[in-house]
């Protein structure tokens, strides 16, 4: 019976041991309500951690960025694949980028609309040149809903890390 | 005429001011709209080019991230070697800043907005970045000694973005300033363009309101003109109902007076039928004015009766014996078997309808032979007319043809157009077409029924006319009617066709098989039961002596009572018998019964 219910704790506390420490350069870091963490208070994710996620695929165009652009195949992972392997519990995502830009994102649009944090465009990384190495998208040629200001500003570049929050009024 | 002047009453007097002020405002809602359009469409354009392409933001960034990269520059020592990247990651940050103000719809702003000096300014910062990355590789490297050109160089380059940071901040403003005045005025020309709009409604209302006030008026005026109108057919009404009386015991009184006049007794005889004659005319056509303005003044009710309709056919065609015998004229009638005997209809008026139209018939007929003919009707029957057919089911068609010279050309012209012939029209006299057609054409109208006619120059015309009726609930169970056991054979002797063809029919339903003489020897060996003669000028030497053999066989010779023949030269006469025209199918049966009933016993 000990041996029993020794097997069912080991179980439910493992995941929050399971986040390996990455090996290669950090590209995302998620702090705030997780309870899986690798370095210190935050979880910590190489390109290859990110890769490992389920990946989803979305093609579009960034018509806010220029008229003329064609449409680019975008994979990436889902916030709701990423919060689960941290075990994330909350309704907002306040996400960085490298320029410091900071902007609040609901949980929901990635249930909602599909969006998802892309890491290769056209089959290639993304640079921080190009935008890269990850940015927020949204389907927005599936959409027309979506081709509004309030997307265009939540699908930011250049994502450097994550804060999970119960909601956008909690304090960092 | 009071009818199609009632109806035009009815419609609703517009005035001219009243159609210009509607035109108006459809116009000017017309341009209203468009302008409306245009200028909300300009508005959300403007409002995206500030949003969306917004340099300033980006300006503002790129200041700030070559700052940030200075400051990067500045800081680095031997403890952060190696640098694993972070240098070019730094670059590229900044670099990616340089390339969203070049490409894309912010560079298009900025190239299409500021001045030449702005994107000269951006072409001289973004080659000394160029040449600056040069010495990254060696800073990555662990080189440090580029370092101090590297950050000299970026200061220098200070002014330059600065500057460039300025001019599109203030030409980007510049431009949403002038974005917003558009804007602010397009909004103004919006809201002129609205009170417009407004007054356009307001119009419109007033329009609507004065519209419904002479609407009003009108109606009121309809209503009393239309009381006036029913108060004159009323009063016409009246008065002919008082000719009627007036006029009828009179005519009564002259028809029932016997022949008293002084000369011989067949001059007098001759007067008195004329003067009789005269009188039952005059008449009739009082009758028939009397019957066109209660139908006018909608006060002619239709009254079903139950008869049958054999019997009534065979009365009314006798009445006008008299007036086929001066043409020598063989009228023949005949009652289709599918319809039943007993019907509910108005027989009055179906009386005055055949006998208009058998009137027609004579007057256009010299010579030859007159068919009416009762089948039913293929055409559907209408919906309820008058509330004489709400339950009816079945139409009757009434065909009354003759071997006439046909209509003249003029009058099936009027037939065909005169507004008095259509079924939703309300004239009540046309003189074109007669008191008699006039009155047959609304009688059938006024039954719910249809008529129709096809003429021919020395053809003939043919009248057809389709009225709705309802079969009598109870039917005589026994039918009287003679019917031969053995199938006999009758022979005709005449040239007219449709004579022989409704003789024919009629023989049909005593079984007897008619067939029509035709020259030479086809009818030698024949049996024959029945010899009908209306043409004897036909008849061989030869034929007539068949006809004695077959008269000497027990066959029957009926001949055409006006016709004066020689018995000295018709052999056959002695036992023959004649024929009286109008010509019933009871009548033939009544003769034949007789005759073949006693040739058993």
């Amino acid at each position: 019976m000990r041996a029993l219910l020794l097997l069912i704790g080991f179980l439910f506390v493992v995941p929050a041991f399971a986040l390996p420490e990455p090996t290669g350069p950090v590209l995302l870091t998620l702090t705030g309500n997780i309870a899986n963490t690798n370095v210190g208070d935050s979880a910590q994710f190489d390109r290859k951690m990110l890769a490992a996620l389920p990946q989803h695929k979305l093609t579009t165009t960034m018509a806010w960025v220029s008229k003329k652009e064609r449409p680019h195949d975008y994979v990436g992972f889902s916030a709701l694949d990423l919060l689960e392997l941290v075990g994330g519990t909350g309704d907002i995502l306040r996400i960085k980028a490298l320029n410091q830009y900071v902007i609040d994102v609901p949980i929901s649009d990635f249930v909602d609309y599909g969006a998802i944090f892309a890491i290769k465009k056209d089959g290639k990384d993304i640079s921080i040149r190009n935008l890269g190495p990850i940015m927020v998208l949204y389907p927005f040629d599936d959409n027309k809903d979506l081709r509004h200001e309030v997307y265009y500003w939540r699908a930011i570049w250049q994502v450097s890390s994550i804060k999970v929050l119960t909601n956008s009024a909690q304090v960092d | 005429m009071l009818s199609r002047l009632t109806h035009r009453l009815s419609l609703p007097k517009l005035q001219h001011w009243y159609i210009y002020g509607l035109a108006t405002f459809f116009i000017s809602t017309l341009l209203l709209s468009f302008g409306l359009v245009i200028y909300s469409s300009d508005g959300s354009q403007a409002t995206k080019q500030r949003i969306y392409e917004d340099s300033l933001w980006n300006s503002l960034q790129f200041q700030l991230q070559s700052y940030r990269f200075l400051n990067y520059l500045v800081q680095i020592d031997e403890n952060d070697l190696p640098l694993q990247g972070a240098a070019y990651a730094q670059y590229d940050l900044l670099m990616s800043r340089v390339d969203l103000l070049r490409n894309g719809e912010v560079g298009y702003l900025i190239r299409g907005l500021t001045g030449g000096r702005t994107v000269r300014l951006l072409n001289i910062i973004t080659g000394e970045l160029e040449l600056i990355s040069l010495n990254l590789s060696k800073i990555e490297a662990g080189d440090l000694s580029y370092l101090d050109d590297m950050t000299t160089r970026l200061k220098r380059l200070d002014n330059q973005v600065n500057e460039f940071t300025v001019l599109v901040s203030q030409d980007t403003n510049k431009y949403i300033a002038q974005q917003r005045r558009a804007l602010g005025d397009k909004l103004e020309r919006v809201r002129i363009l609205m009170v417009c709009f407004l007054a356009s409604l307001l119009l419109l209302c007033l329009c609507i309101a004065k519209g419904l006030s002479v609407y009003r008026k009108n109606h009121k005026d309809h209503k009393q003109r239309a009381l006036e109108v029913q108060r004159i057919h009323d009063e016409k009404a009246k008065i002919l109902t008082l000719v009627v009386q007036e006029t009828r015991p009179q005519i009564q009184a002259l028809l029932g007076q016997p022949g008293r006049h002084s000369g011989t007794k067949k001059s007098n005889s001759a007067l008195s039928t004329n003067i009789k004659e005269t009188a039952n005319e005059l008449l009739h056509t009082i009758n028939m004015f009397s019957d066109l303005v209660l139908m006018d003044a909608q006060k002619l009710n239709l009254v079903s009766t139950t008869e049958s309709l054999r019997s009534s056919l065979d009365n009314y065609v006798h009445i006008f014996a008299h007036k086929l015998q001066p043409k020598g004229l063989k009228l023949v009638t005949y009652v289709d078997p599918d319809l039943p005997d007993w019907i509910d209809l108005d027989f009055k008026r179906v009386k005055e309808i055949i006998l208009e139209l058998l009137q027609n018939a004579i007057t256009h007929t010299s010579q030859g032979s007159i068919s009416i003919h009762l089948r039913p009707s293929s055409v559907a029957p209408s919906q309820p007319h008058n509330g004489i057919n709400s339950h009816t089911s079945n139409m009757l068609q009434i065909a009354i043809k003759d071997t006439g010279f046909g209509l003249e050309h003029a009058l099936q012209k009027h037939l065909r157009t005169s507004p008095l012939t259509q079924s939703d029209q309300h004239s009540i006299l046309q003189s074109d077409i007669g008191l008699g057609l006039s009155l047959c054409y609304q009688l059938v109208h006024l039954m719910g029924g249809d008529i129709h006619f096809s003429s021919e120059p020395n053809s003939g015309t043919e009248f057809w006319i389709d009225i709705p009726y309802h079969a009598a609930e109870k039917q005589p169970e026994k039918n009287n009617n003679f019917v031969c056991a053995e199938q006999k054979r009758a022979l005709i002797f005449t040239r007219d066709e449709h004579l022989a063809k409704f003789l024919g029919l009629q023989l049909k339903d005593i079984n007897i098989e008619a067939g029509l003489y035709s020259e030479g020897p086809h009818h030698e060996g024949e049996e024959i039961d029945l010899v009908i003669i209306t043409e004897p000028d036909v008849i061989s030497p030869e034929t007539e002596s068949h006809i004695l053999h077959w008269q000497n066989n027990g066959a029957l010779v009926l001949y055409d009572h006006q016709l004066e023949l020689d018995p000295e030269q018709c052999p056959y006469l002695a036992r023959a018998q004649s024929l009286t025209f109008p010509l019933t199918q009871s009548q033939l049966n009544i003769r034949l019964k007789r005759y073949f009933n006693a040739q058993k016993t």
